[in-house]
């Protein structure tokens, strides 16, 4: 019990360095404030913030045919969110990840886009591999999805995160090392479904934490479309900015 | 239930502070901060956690300072008998005098103990059983305004008394094997050190090593100015350096981190025990091996939680450590660095390696100096700025120092033949040191002299120093708490002063033997009565400046020397140069020759003003200090019969200065017959009986007197007579010798009477 009291996650707020004293939050209330800059224009399929205010879908939507059908992203990739995605991936950070759910609720909340979670009948997060999975002791993507979830009403939210039946079955290069082209084909194969039964005719939401191409996100679509989904949406909690 | 320790460490110590200075506005504070941490619970669970946690730990805490208090306070007259004792603690052994603490094996109560040399054939050491007898006394008390509290600073140790051994003898050594050997190899490395070092290196090697500090007053007093004493005192630096030192060895050797973790662990006991479990090195141990667990069970290591649980254990040690400076200074460096440095380190991002580490070691020791300046302030009552830039020199080669000294040790008892050349290569590392610090001691503005700061500025300042760095700078509806907060206090310090300045105060102050009076007026006037003096310590600047430091007096209005002897003008001497002072004044009987500094004084552009009866020193419309003797036309007789004698006047209540004079003086100043009745009188030369004649008693007729004299003087000042004297005709007098600084307040109408200790 003393190891709860003395060690805890959120001593520090992952941007600026402040202690945070007495907050439950892992951000302090500055920093969370300076993210609220509403970012208007949006592509309009994956939703992630275009820079050229004239254009309403991103390059690579209109280049590639993604599988997926629409998308929410929270916030732009830019330095303190480079910071908290590094330590949800490195920094042994699970409630980091859960809390990163809950700033993406709030985003929807704030934007009245509620109804693009709501409608779901399934939440898949993207999986890691059981070496990743077992080297990082979570998957961020699943915490995210469970954070995000939280905020709902408990008897939903208790069954509707499935992170079982979409695994990942091939050891992929990590994504950043490699250009577009190369990203793409790495993941390919790199999915499965385990019980399409339950896939079948759902409207899925795939969640992960951070879409710089899209190439792992269109792959998973790909594979849970082939299982006889409906729909499948996705969010992340950010994307890099075309 | 987050930050618990945090909580818990506040509401210990103010439970400390409720039962140590009985004042029961703590309990109040106590239960708000109790309220705050039960608000910020989340539920049920947490709420029964918190109750019993913050009540059990609360009340042994002030359980436990009771149980300090109640032993402290318990004399018992030891003096006549032996006293059959067992060491606690390592001896500490000055050139000609040993020092060691010892626990009374009868009724378990505990002696700080000063043994000659020559007392005793074999030097104790730890867990040793002797057999001890001599002078026992109660510690001394705070003798004046900001002065040195003895007896609380042993408290911290859990010391009840002092003894200075007359006879001593050691009847059974140390059995335990794991005592003994780690107080063998402490005494071996020590013999290596005295048999390879210089004095003043092996005094700094031992201090860097074990924390002791042994340096002579010159070296000492260097390194205290110059600000980097702290690595005399083994301290976080030390376990950091220590650790660093681990885990390379480790990292290269491919070591396991539970191995170094049990390696260490072990290490870092046995070095505690060997340094004397001082607060610090107990504090960065504990928090070293907190962070070496969390990184075993990949914990996430929180510094702030972790120095507040290593408080609470301190507290739960003794709560009286929280009062020594050492541990403010400790966890204020540690708080600071874990709270303020990672914020504005962050900021910078600098590619040069070199570049990058100078300064980010000028941030940290900014840093540290910024948050601990209050500590210093009140405590020594000066800084060291130019510490920030010594301390990024002379830290570094500490570090070197510490773990050639390790090495060093080892390497001179594996293979003696190697010890010159180590030791060569160590002192030229101390004496680069010595270099270095002697030269930043020399520039000016090394040193500053600063005054101490009231309780509520300390707190303005540290609530200003958060909100500078962002903290509680609230975006919503309490935008504008921090702003409102900040000016509300600043008025009630205003009117505080206000209030305070209708008062004037008299400190008579405990200088020893010799005079020396503080009159403090409204409008921030200041006016000194002589300065004391001692001829073996500079009781000027250890007890009026630090006084006047204390207060916050920046300059002197007026200083009054009644005549030319040491014990009222060595301490004058003191002040001048080192204190502003803008007139002083002199009786005209004694000879130019005679005042030793006037050159000085000249030179410091200080108004000299030979004085005699009829002058009159006015301040403001109510406030008069009149100068009636020596009278006008008088012959020089003795220095004593010379001294200037002075009445001061606020509305309705009087005061009068008599100096040193005797018969003849009070004699003159009675056939004189101006008005000479006072409500006050300080009593003529320290209350000998060739002064206070009956006939200057009756004419005076004071309510109260004060008597200014040293404990066990040589010319058995105060007279039985003159006490005497003043008893039977029913007047109230203190004695500096018993009640310490003797302060008088009055607002022209009553008085108020305050003294520093009673015995
Ligand atoms: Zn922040
Ligand atoms: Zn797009």
């Amino acid at each position: 019990m003393i190891e709860k009291i003395l060690f805890i996650e959120n001593g520090y707020c992952p941007t600026c360095k402040r202690v945070l004293f007495f907050t439950e939050d892992h951000m302090c209330q500055k920093c969370l404030e300076s993210l609220e800059a509403i970012r208007l224009n949006r592509c309009l399929k994956c939703g992630r913030e275009i820079l050229n205010p004239g254009i309403r879908a991103c390059r690579d939507c209109i280049s590639m045919e993604y599988k997926f059908n629409r998308g929410f992203s929270a916030y732009g990739y830019d330095h303190k969110i480079k910071d908290i995605i590094y330590l949800m991936k490195f920094g042994n950070r699970p409630g980091l990840c859960r809390f990163a759910g809950k700033m993406t609720y709030r985003k929807l909340e704030k934007e009245n886009r509620l109804g693009f979670i709501e409608d779901k009948d399934l939440i898949i997060p993207v999986p890691l591999s059981k070496a990743g999975l077992n080297e990082r002791g979570y998957n961020q993507s699943e915490l995210l999805a469970l954070g995000l979830t939280s905020q709902w009403n408990v008897s939903e939210a208790a069954n509707i995160v499935h992170s079982n039946n979409l695994i990942k079955i091939k050891e992929t290069a990590h994504q950043r090392d490699l250009n577009r082209r190369e990203r793409l084909k790495n993941v390919v194969g790199a999915f499965k479904i385990t019980d399409p039964e339950k896939i079948r005719g759902q409207n899925i939401l795939l969640v992960d934490d951070v879409m710089t191409t899209g190439s792992t996100l269109n792959e998973c679509s790909n594979v849970l479309m082939g299982a006889g989904a409906k729909n499948v949406d996705i969010l992340v909690f950010a994307s890099v900015d075309d | 239930m987050r930050r618990m320790f945090v909580f818990l460490f506040i509401e210990g110590l103010l439970m400390f502070l409720l039962v140590s200075c009985e004042k029961l506005y703590f309990i109040l504070l106590w239960a708000i901060v109790f309220g705050l941490q039960l608000a910020l619970s989340k539920n049920k669970e947490e709420i029964k956690l918190i109750l019993v946690a913050a009540l059990v730990f609360s009340l042994s805490i002030s359980i436990r300072t009771a149980k300090i208090d109640a032993q402290a306070a318990d004399y018992r007259d030891y003096s006549e008998s032996e006293i059959f004792c067992t060491v606690i603690s390592f001896p500490k052994i000055n050139n000609e005098e040993i020092v060691v603490d010892l626990k009374n094996i009868n009724d378990k109560t505990t002696l700080r103990c000063y043994l000659d040399r020559e007392v005793i054939e074999k030097i104790p050491g730890f867990g040793d059983k002797i057999l001890v007898s001599g002078n026992v006394k109660k510690p001394p008390e705070k003798r004046n305004p900001g002065g040195f509290d003895y007896r609380l600073y042993l408290k911290a140790y859990n010391i009840d008394y002092l003894i200075y051994a007359e006879a001593a003898s050691v009847l059974e050594e140390q059995s335990n094997f794991a005592i003994k050997s780690i107080s063998d190899l402490r005494e071996r490395i020590i013999r290596v050190l005295d048999s390879n070092l210089e004095e003043n290196e092996r005094d700094f090697a031992k201090g860097i090593l074990f924390g002791e500090k042994n340096l002579s007053d010159e070296y000492e007093d260097m390194f205290v100015k110059a600000g980097i004493s702290h690595i005399l005192a083994v301290s976080g630096l030390h376990v950091g350096i220590i650790y660093s030192f681990f885990y390379t060895v480790f990292t290269c050797l491919k070591v396991s981190v539970k191995v170094q973790f049990a390696v260490l662990s072990i290490f870092l006991i046995f070095y505690s025990c060997m340094c004397g479990l001082s607060v610090s090195v107990v504090r960065a141990s504990l928090m070293v091996l907190i962070n070496m667990y969390s990184r075993i069970t990949k914990y996430h290591y929180d510094p702030i939680n972790a120095i507040f649980l290593v408080g609470c254990i301190n507290l739960c040690i003794n709560p009286y450590k929280a009062t020594m400076v050492s541990f403010l200074l400790s966890y204020g460096a540690v708080f600071s660095i874990s709270v303020f440095y990672p914020l504005i380190a962050g900021k910078f991002k600098i590619k040069n390696f070199i570049i990058k580490n100078v300064f980010l070691g000028l941030i940290l020791t900014i840093t540290i100096q910024i948050f601990t300046y209050p500590i210093l302030a009140c405590n020594f009552n000066g800084i060291s700025p130019l510490s920030i830039i010594l301390n990024i020199l002379a830290v570094p080669l500490a570090g070197v120092l510490l773990i050639a000294l390790i090495i060093g040790v080892f390497l001179a008892a594996l293979a003696p033949f190697s010890a010159d050349m180590v030791f060569g290569c160590l002192s030229m590392i101390i004496d680069l040191i010595f270099i270095l610090t002697k030269y930043f001691y020399d520039l000016p503005f090394s040193y500053i002299r600063v005054f101490s700061l009231e309780p509520l500025i300390i707190l303005m300042y540290y609530m200003f120093l958060f909100y500078v760095f962002g903290y509680f700078q609230f975006e919503n509806k309490y935008k504008n708490l921090m702003p409102i907060l900040f000016a509300a206090m600043f008025m009630c310090v205003l009117i505080g002063n206000h209030f305070n300045d209708k008062s004037l105060k008299v400190t008579f102050f405990d200088v020893g033997q010799g005079d020396s009076v503080l009159i403090e007026m409204p409008g921030n006037i200041d006016v000194l009565i002589d300065g004391g003096g001692n001829l073996n310590k500079n009781v000027g600047e250890d007890v009026v400046l630090k006084a006047l430091l204390h207060k916050g007096i920046s300059d002197l209005d007026l200083v009054i020397l009644t005549h030319t002897h040491f014990d009222h003008s060595k301490g004058i001497q003191e002040l001048i140069g080192n204190h502003k002072i803008k007139r002083l004044v002199l009786n005209n009987l004694e000879d130019e020759k005679d005042f030793s500094f006037l050159e000085e004084a000249t030179k410091m552009k200080i108004d000299l003003i030979k004085s005699e009866e009829g002058d009159i020193f006015r301040f403001g419309k109510q406030i008069s200090l009149e100068v009636i003797y020596p009278l006008i036309g008088d012959e020089y007789v003795d220095s004593n019969n010379s001294s200037l004698v002075t009445r001061l006047v606020y509305d309705q209540i009087s005061f009068i200065f008599t100096g040193d004079i005797e018969e003849y003086g009070e004699r003159k100043i009675i056939e004189r017959n101006n008005e000479i009745q006072s409500t006050i009188l300080k009593v003529a030369h320290h209350g000998s009986d060739s002064s206070t004649s009956e006939a200057f008693l009756d004419s005076i007729d004071p309510k109260m007197a004060v008597i200014s004299v040293g404990e066990n003087n040589r010319y058995a000042h105060p007279a039985d007579k003159t006490l005497e004297l003043m008893s039977n005709k029913g007047i109230k007098y203190y004695r500096t010798d018993l009640n310490g600084a003797v302060m008088i307040e009055t607002d022209g109408k009553k008085i108020w009477t305050e003294i520093t200790c009673e015995e």
